[in-house]
């Protein structure tokens, strides 16, 4: 089952209002000036370890290269990454109608985590499953890991019943 | 660091990358003539320039990427790897393998 996360202010979040994993050693802490969420790390690797597929699906145009290579400094390793050239590329490609700015179901992303109430309102009308994280909460990643393994137990049980 | 062994250091980086089979192109001119930008590489479906810079009083040699064929275009990319340039080549060549994977 596939989980993804948006960056900006979900993973990516300001040092000042959030507690933040430690950042990388200078110079790298100059060139990724984003702060992870503190629990980032533990997340990630707890969900690859229990068999999810983790993505990031984010609207923002950083290059796949510099996601991967911010989180390869936390030793975070994405099963893929969807940025905006890529959701433009694949998902609205030259539709008249404009699509949302992320649609995890073209993907096959079971649970997708961001802090936007437009993308949970896509979500009820597109049809993808989308947990919101956006206010400072030590419990965010249980509750993540939570919902991921309820959905991944209904999808199991629903593919059995089929 | 002399302006000499800096060209020295980041020639020897393109050539890890040419030796990954990353290809030199023709494009990004305008910025090569007026801002003295290197050449763009492609491996991949990844474009890829080496640059440097100076922070915080060291040199560094700097790794940058985007897989926009239009931002690669126009110069446009993304920082995704520093290296000391007083390095030794086996440190160089192992970082931007790293950076590259």
């Amino acid at each position: 089952m596939r989980v993804s996360f948006d960056l900006d202010e979900v993973l990516f979040v300001d040092p000042k209002r959030f507690e933040t994993e430690k950042p990388p050693r200078f110079p790298m802490s100059l060139l990724f000036p984003e702060r992870l969420r503190k629990g980032t790390v533990d997340l990630i690797h707890q969900l690859q370890k229990e068999g999810f597929d983790v993505w990031v699906y984010t609207s923002s145009f950083r290059s796949e290269s510099y996601i991967k290579s911010l989180f390869r400094n936390y030793g975070v390793r994405f099963d893929d990454i969807v940025n905006g050239f890529r959701h433009q590329a694949e998902v609205q490609r030259n539709r008249r109608q404009t699509l949302p700015t992320k649609v995890p179901s073209h993907y096959h992303i079971s649970l997708h985590v961001d802090d936007e109430e437009a993308v949970i309102r896509n979500g009820r009308e597109y049809g993808f499953k989308v947990m919101r994280v956006y206010e400072p909460d030590e419990h965010w990643a249980d509750k993540i890991l939570e919902e991921a393994r309820r959905i991944r137990a209904r999808e199991e049980a629903e593919s059995r019943k089929a | 660091m002399e302006k000499d062994q800096l060209e020295n250091r980041m020639r020897f980086a393109e050539h890890v990358l040419e030796r990954q089979g990353a290809v030199p192109l023709d494009i990004n001119q305008k910025n090569r003539e007026l801002l003295g930008q290197r050449v763009t590489y492609r491996l991949g479906g990844v474009y890829y320039r080496i640059d440097h810079a100076e922070i915080e009083g060291k040199t560094f040699i700097i790794l940058s990427a985007t897989e926009s064929k239009e931002y690669a275009g126009i110069g446009l990319m993304d920082d995704i790897q520093a290296i000391s340039a007083d390095a030794g080549d086996e440190t160089i060549r192992r970082k931007l393998l790293e950076a590259m994977a």
